[in-house]
């Protein structure tokens, strides 16, 4: 939860002082940014809900992580999306294992015949 | 439907083909020199993206430590279309041998698909607009403007069909302004069709070992007078095999045609008898 707007004047000097203040607040939409706050229970959101392979993928000693030579992530062997993304709104997994027995990806050059 | 129940699940294995499609993006946040600092998958849902907003907007417990975890993408099928371009002839079958030929000799087929066009809505949710672009930029050039994909739909009897998916169009959304009580929500939209084919039921029918034509020479033959065998040309077909196991022509060394079976080394004869 964090606060978006805080109104100094809901009501405007009733006993001669302000009384109280109003808080617009709402909930923190995460988006994989680095918590490090010291307070475990903050910082706890980034270790169970981050998104990002910082934890899975192979990372350089300056911090960064690396790729293959097409731009691709290189992720260790224990690496389970499914498990990382952990909530009910995420189909990926399935959508790749039934995919598998429905999509064709043998056929990579359909013109050459092979030859190429 | 009249009197017939199957399933190919045509429906759900477009659903799961086009999802496969987008189901591994990836995007890089990179430092200021440009090395890559934190890659994030992205998840993909199959749902619409006002249920993802809703939830959001409503969601039911304080319990959760955030409102929700992005980027996210989202898609549902919207609509069916007939396309009659591509329509072929109904009577056209489609055919394949049974999986254990030689011990059923049955084949199976099929009359001709159906083409429907599948309207798909993809939506990507994002917080930062450079995720969104980083994803959008991803998709958008495997897409001329379409991405075709071969797909075993209903392997029992068709093989694997070519199947475009075409992006239609694209349009983002910055939910910036309004009252400080609605919610930022930066989505892009793209809408995409999927060429696909629903298939009808399919059907066994035992090889056909033995052809048999008779051509009537119409002079003297009463039309309709099947049991008048003078002035016919009887050609007849089957498949030749010796009781060794050789592919053969001869009628006389052959053993009998439903004894052959499918898998076996045949051979073709053919009679013609005359009874001019």
């Amino acid at each position: 939860m964090y606060v978006k707007y805080v109104n100094k004047t809901p009501v405007f000097y009733q006993m001669g002082s302000i009384q109280m203040y109003d808080l617009v607040c709402e909930m923190f939409e995460y988006s994989g940014e680095k918590l490090n706050t010291g307070i475990d229970t903050i910082d706890n959101i980034q270790r169970t809900l981050s998104l990002a392979l910082d934890v899975y993928g192979i990372m350089t000693t300056s911090g960064f992580l690396l790729s293959t030579q097409e731009g691709a992530p290189i992720i260790q062997g224990g690496y389970n999306f499914s498990t990382q993304a952990g909530d009910s709104f995420e189909d990926n997994t399935e959508l790749e294992t039934d995919g598998d027995s429905i999509l064709d990806w043998t056929q990579v050059d359909p013109f050459s015949e092979g030859q190429v | 439907m009249f009197g017939r129940t199957w399933n190919h699940d045509s429906l759900r294995k477009y659903i799961i083909v086009f999802g496969t499609v987008f189901n591994d993006i990836y995007i890089n946040r990179l430092s200021a020199t440009g090395e890559v600092l934190q890659t994030l998958k992205v998840p993909l849902t199959y749902g619409p993206k006002e249920k993802v907003l809703a939830r959001l907007d409503q969601n039911p417990t304080m319990d959760n430590q955030v409102a929700i975890v992005l980027p996210r993408i989202s898609f549902e099928m919207t609509s069916l279309e007939y396309d009659p371009t591509r329509k072929l002839n109904t009577l056209n079958k489609l055919t394949k041998q049974s999986a254990t030929a030689g011990t059923d000799d049955e084949v199976k087929y099929q009359y001709q698909p159906v083409p429907y066009d599948m309207q798909f809505e993809m939506s990507i949710l994002v917080k930062n607009s450079e995720d969104g672009t980083r994803i959008v930029e991803q998709i958008v050039p495997y897409f001329t403007p379409a991405f075709t994909v071969s797909v075993n739909v209903v392997p029992e009897v068709d093989s694997a069909r070519d199947i475009p998916i075409v992006l239609n169009s694209i349009s983002s959304q910055d939910q910036y302004e309004g009252n400080f009580e609605q919610r930022r929500a930066m989505i892009w939209t793209l809408s995409f069709t999927l060429k696909g084919y629903l298939y009808g039921p399919s059907k066994k029918s035992k090889l056909i070992k033995l052809a048999e034509t008779t051509f009537r020479l119409p002079e003297d033959v009463a039309i309709g007078n099947t049991t008048n065998t003078s002035n016919t040309i009887v050609v007849a077909s089957r498949p030749g095999l010796t009781a060794n196991g050789v592919a053969t022509s001869n009628v006389a060394a052959s053993i009998a045609y439903d004894e052959i079976i499918s898998t076996d080394n045949y051979g073709f004869i053919n009679t013609i008898t005359e009874n001019i």
